[in-house]
């Protein structure tokens, strides 16, 4: 008998072909959509039978039923995406939807509902490539160049993939385009909406494939024809453009002819005629932080009051990752401009940000550009005060000790005959955004100069004797029961005399008033704790503050008290007993990367170990003690 | 520096599928090993290169960038005669009988 191995998250369970069969009628029939999820993870292309099975027993048109069925359901059609791709790898399953078509008008039509989602049209993209024809592409150019607007949508399907639109524009696809949306755009009706937007995005597609094609669609008088339609009042109109346009202004000219036709201002209007979309905020933010990189952009910007909106689409979306990046990109190009600040404050960026940082400290690339917004702001007279007045320094601080996104969540997998794990596609996604937030070490120094740029400015040295009274005072009375509140705040003190130890002046401070015995018996009570909530935290700020402190150890001005104050050998001991005794995995990354990190300065090296001498191998190594 | 070490290598058998622990015990181990011969020959006596050896010899190891740093310890540790003796007794691996006899 075939049968496939399924994982659900019921348990693993050996199908045969007609409890599969049954399995998906149960699927097709059921209201929610978690289990179609699981339906699709158990195929793994590693296994022909499985794959044998799904087609004999009308998998393919299961999971084209389900994108009918859920088309709004991005889970269910990444899913069923990638099940379809799987299929793909056998001739039969080719043959099958090949031969129906429908396979194809389903993944068109998915791709009409969801033009902006990477992963899907990633997908999408690469099942078209296996099942559609040039003589596909054929029909629908001649479709469209005779008026069958309703082949668009295939055309602007078929061009993602490269061969396709390789030949659609060497048959000169790229004027009919501009001229279709140029006599729809300017008629305007809502019966072309569609239309339009399938157009649109086709050329954006276009566009993407390489350099010359965007310059080309530009010569063609494209951006004439997007600005007429940035007209229309339909949100998903406006977006396709504001995707486009993402997509053309890859240059300074091509942004200035974008910022002239008025598709800057057309489009941060637009927000305004919609606050509600959150996908066309995200697009025209994105968009916005592209173009406010060009002087002319940020004279438009500044002209239409901009940031306003900005700040508010940010305030309005503030659990949109994306949005905050994009929207303090705009800001931080927004705050060069010689008026910039004053409308960065009015907007209440400062406020924002600080409410951000306090949600989402994890959410690094924001925080990066948050911080080149502020350090903007911190050169300008009038800002400082206001920064000042914010306490923006505790925005920078928290950016800058910068919590780590989650990790240590196990993968879900699914188990087949083959033997080969699937990930977990939610999970996948879930790695690769933690992925995209980690800096890279430039990113790294460069965060750490604007931040101690902006605290020199704006710090106030009497947070000093604030950090050691808090210390002081909640390091004495720290046990397995003390607040979330009191640890966050010990946590932001300790990251606060961790910054500030960076600071020409007040890294001398700190070491002068001793900081670090408050910190060597917060540090010694730490490590007496069971395991609680509170010791991964409180050990992890520590960790951080000893790290930056021993900066000052290759200073010329605080290298001699550095030493005389013994500090490198509390933190050797320190670090030790992270390693020794610790149960949880992110303080050890700490005190390894700061170990680590300090065997690689020469001077350093003396703090961690008395060493022999060896003047011929490595003169640098000398004995302190 | 050899708490620093012993530490580093108990925290390897520790946190075994932690990539990230083990990229940056690596690390560790790597710079240790370039600054002085004292430091590398701890790490052999450790047990540091015996660890290494194993899971490079049962291909225990979580990425192939740990693989990669993995193998390049070793090819520091091994700088003398007796490092190679001693890494040879740690290992079955036959490349490094090789380089001895």
């Amino acid at each position: 008998m075939v049968s496939t191995s399924v994982s659900t998250s019921l348990g693993r369970r050996k199908l045969s072909l007609a409890s599969l069969s049954k399995l998906f009628r149960l699927l097709r029939e059921s209201p929610v959509s978690f289990p179609d999820k699981t339906a699709v993870l158990p195929l793994n292309p590693a296994n022909p039978t499985g794959r044998a099975v799904m087609v004999k027993t009308g998998g393919i048109q299961h999971l084209i039923a389900m994108f009918n069925k859920k088309p709004d359901d991005p889970i269910v059609i990444q899913g069923g995406l990638r099940t379809l791709g799987n299929l793909t790898k056998t001739k039969e399953a080719v043959a099958v939807m090949k031969e129906s078509g429908e396979t194809m008008n389903a993944v068109v039509k998915v791709l009409e509902k969801h033009p902006g989602e990477k992963q899907i049209v990633n997908l999408a993209s690469g099942m078209l490539s296996k099942i559609s024809t040039k003589n596909d592409l054929d029909k629908a150019i001649a479709a469209v160049r005779s008026g069958n607007t309703a082949q668009m949508s295939v055309l602007a399907s078929l061009v993602l993939v490269d061969d396709m639109m390789e030949e659609a524009v060497k048959k000169g696809i790229v004027t009919d385009l501009i001229a279709i949306l140029e006599k729809n755009a300017k008629s305007g009706g809502a019966e072309n909406y569609e239309l339009i937007r399938n157009c649109t995005t086709a050329l954006g597609r276009i566009a993407e494939m390489d350099y010359k094609q965007a310059q080309d669609i530009i010569s063609q008088g494209g951006i004439d024809a997007i600005a007429k339609a940035c007209d229309i009042p339909d949100a998903e109109v406006l977006r396709s453009c504001s995707d486009t346009l993402q997509k053309l202004c890859i240059n300074e000219a091509n942004i200035k002819i974008a910022v002239n036709k008025g598709c800057l201002a057309k489009l941060c209007k637009a927000c305004e005629m919609f606050p509600k979309d959150e996908k066309l905020a995200e697009s025209v933010c994105a968009f916005v932080g592209q173009a406010a990189a060009e002087s002319s952009a940020r004279d438009e910007l500044i002209n239409t009051g901009a940031a306003k909106g900005l700040v508010s689409q940010m305030r309005a979306f503030f659990e949109n990752r994306k949005i905050q990046e994009q929207g303090f990109r705009a800001l931080d190009h927004i705050s060069t401009h010689k008026s910039g600040p004053q409308h960065i404050v009015d907007a209440g960026a400062v406020d924002h940000m600080k409410e951000l940082t306090k949600k989402h400290p994890e959410w690094k690339k924001a925080g990066v550009n948050a911080v080149g917004m502020v350090q903007n702001l911190a050169k300008n007279e009038a800002a400082l005060p206001v920064l000042k007045k914010a306490n923006a320094m505790e925005a920078v601080v928290e950016i800058l000790s910068g919590k780590s996104v989650e990790k240590g969540k196990v993968a879900v997998t699914t188990e087949v005959e083959g033997g080969d794990d699937i990930k977990d596609v939610d999970l996948a996604e879930d790695e690769k955004a933690a992925t995209e937030q980690i800096l890279t070490s430039k990113q790294e120094q460069d965060l750490k100069d604007a931040s101690v740029e902006i605290l020199s400015k704006i710090a106030d040295p009497a947070e000093i004797n604030k950090v050691k009274a808090t210390m002081s005072e909640i390091g004495k009375g720290l046990s397995k029961k003390t607040d979330a509140g009191q640890i966050a705040t010990l946590e932001s003190k300790l990251n606060t005399a961790a910054c500030l130890s960076l600071i020409p002046g007040l890294g001398e401070s700190i070491l002068k008033e001793d900081v670090h015995n408050q910190a060597a018996e917060l540090a010694k009570k730490v490590q007496t704790l069971p395991d609680c909530e509170a010791k991964t935290p409180v050990l992890s700020s520590l960790i951080k503050f000893y790290d930056n402190l021993s900066d000052l150890n290759n200073k010329e001005n605080s290298k001699g008290l550095y030493t005389h104050k013994g500090i490198g050998k509390d933190t050797v001991e320190f670090f030790v007993s992270v390693l020794e005794q610790n149960d949880e995995p992110i303080p050890v990354i700490l005190a390894l990367r700061s170990l680590g990190k300090n065997l690689s300065i020469k001077g350093n090296i003396v703090e961690l170990e008395k060493v022999i001498y060896h003047p011929l191998d490595h003169p640098y190594v000398i004995s302190l003690y | 520096m050899e708490k620093i070490l012993e530490a580093t290598i108990k925290n390897m058998t520790k946190y075994a599928d932690n990539e990230e622990i083990q990229i940056r015990c690596l690390e560790l181990l790597d710079k240790a090993s370039q600054i002085s011969p004292e430091f590398a020959n701890m790490i052999l006596k450790l047990g540091g290169s015996r660890q290494i050896l194993s899971r490079l010899e049962t291909g225990n190891l979580p990425s192939k960038k740990t693989a990669v740093q993995s193998l390049q310890i070793l090819n520091k540790l091994a700088t003398n005669k007796e490092a190679l003796t001693l890494l040879a007794n740690q290992s079955n691996a036959l490349f490094l009988f090789n380089r001895v006899y």
